[in-house]
């Protein structure tokens, strides 16, 4: 039986085998155990940061707020109830005839300021904008800015309105409002076209200026510069959503902002 | 005669184990299978053809290597879709091609094996050939679950434990499966041992399936 040790072999072979692949699969639930914790960890340090970056952001449109209501109250509401005051300490009980005038300026001026705070009010509340949604936000934004006078200002929308998540529209909100506030501040802009196209993958905003526009280099070379610091800050607040911050200008021709948004296929399907 | 009772027991062990596991299967914790009807459609080719198998030896119906062929053939079909239904979130529909492409050279390269084997011969090769792509599938799964280890305990889901079944009996088979033949073709005496060996491979794997069917539902992946 000269044969006779191979079936022997044979059994040897896949018994140890087995018993490899069982100490191979013992080693494995440790080793698995293991990295499941580092994962865990892993991921706990990155909710940690996301969580950091978003308070780091809610304080700084919140710190943007407060400026801009301090500025409206000074620069509009201010002046108006100051000239309304004005005009109610000027009157003058023996002339009758200014009296009813001044009365009436006094009314239509505290109604302004009225108007104004409301305006206001709609403007910078968060769950305004959360209830209008992003669309009605920023027709309303417009609207506001071609009442004030100076600026033709338009809105386009390209694509079915797709409803993004609360949060994200608010930021896109605030960072539209941002750059407006800085086309008004330093671009020297006669209009004002805010661009949306829905696509079923991504979503697509563009604010363009025919101001007077600006170098960008400055921006690329001096990361600690306070230049560009609210453009760097915009950035920083569009990553956090997950979109994508772009800027073009071109000297005496204007600025062009875009944000592109990738959808997910659970908001496109809804 | 404890003796010839082990005999008896080995001889019918790849019926009994896989019996046993589909009792398990059958009064599972959590009762949506998902990607695990595979396992259970596998534990059922087992039972049929290894029955079938027994059947015609004892009656003295004829060959049944045929059936054996079957089996192989079928185990690594159903065992492929288990694997491919767990990786399909994961397949683009670039690699859905290719692993179509794949497939189809696999097929074309069983029915070359097949066709060119005779019915009545038995060849393990086509055996060992398929334990070989399981056991890949098997480490793909390990690795990949080592990549992304997000279970808090592997031990508590019902693919570690099927995974690791398969990987149990088709890694301890392989060099039964590679040997057979030569074992056949040198009229060892007591080739027919070796295989009677192999059922013994049934029980660790089934002893696993069972096992995974006790999982829980929230631990289920």
């Amino acid at each position: 039986m000269p044969n006779q040790p191979y079936d022997i072999i044979s059994i040897i072979l896949s018994t140890s085998f087995t018993l490899l692949i069982a100490c191979f699969i013992i080693i494995f639930i440790v080793i698995y155990q293991k990295r499941h914790q580092r994962y865990i960890r892993e991921r706990q340090e990155l909710q940690t940061g996301f969580q950091q970056i978003l308070l780091e952001s809610q304080l700084e449109i919140q710190e943007q707020t407060l400026q801009t209501i301090s500025q409206e109250i000074h620069d509009n509401i201010g002046q108006v109830l100051s000239l309304a005051k004005l005009n109610l300490g000027t009157m003058d009980t023996n002339r009758p005839d200014q009296l009813q005038q001044k009365i009436e300026d006094s009314k239509s001026l505290i109604g302004k300021a009225i108007q104004d705070l409301r305006d206001i009010s709609k403007s910078l509340n968060t769950d305004y904008v959360s209830e209008m949604g992003l669309l009605q936000a920023l027709e309303y934004e417009l609207e506001m800015l071609k009442k004030s006078g100076g600026l033709t200002a338009t809105l386009t929308t390209e694509g079915a309105y797709i409803k993004l998540e609360g949060q994200k529209e608010l930021i896109i909100f605030r960072i539209v409002q941002e750059v407006i506030n800085n086309i008004i501040k330093h671009a020297k802009a006669n209009t004002i076209r805010v661009d949306l196209t829905y696509a079923p993958t991504r979503f697509t905003i563009s604010v363009t200026d025919d101001g007077t526009g600006f170098d960008l280099s400055p921006l690329h070379a001096a990361q600690n510069s306070r230049f560009g610091l609210g453009i760097r800050n915009m950035h920083k607040r569009a990553q956090l959503i997950g979109a994508e911050f772009t800027i073009a200008s071109t000297l005496g021709a204007g600025t062009t902002v875009s944000l592109l948004l990738p959808l997910a296929a659970s908001q496109t399907a809804g | 005669m404890s003796k010839s009772l082990l005999h008896n027991i080995t001889i019918h062990l790849d019926i009994i184990a896989p019996l046993v596991a589909f009792f398990f299967a059958y009064y599972r914790k959590e009762k949506k299978l998902g990607e695990h009807v595979f396992i259970v459609i596998y534990l059922f080719i087992q039972l049929v053809l290894n029955t079938g198998i027994k059947v015609i030896m004892h009656a003295n119906w004829g060959p049944n290597i045929y059936l054996y062929k079957a089996n192989c053939l079928f185990s690594f079909i159903v065992i492929s879709l288990y694997f491919l239904q767990k990786w399909k979130p994961y397949i683009t529909q670039r690699e859905w091609r290719l692993i179509a492409i794949g497939t189809g050279i696999i097929s074309l390269l069983i029915y070359i094996i097949f066709t060119f084997e005779q019915v009545d011969a038995f060849n393990s090769y086509s055996y060992s050939i398929t334990a070989l792509f399981i056991c890949t599938y098997c480490i793909l799964y390990y690795y990949q679950k080592l990549l992304k280890p997000e279970a808090a305990k592997i031990t508590h889901t019902r693919s570690f434990w099927f995974v690791s079944g398969l990987f149990l009996y088709y890694a301890g088979s392989f060099f039964i499966f590679l040997s057979f033949k030569f074992l056949t073709i040198n009229d060892t005496p007591n080739a027919s041992w070796v295989w009677k060996f192999h059922n013994l491979f049934f029980v660790p794997m089934c002893a696993a399936f069972s096992v995974g069917f006790r999982c829980q539902t929230n631990h289920t992946i």
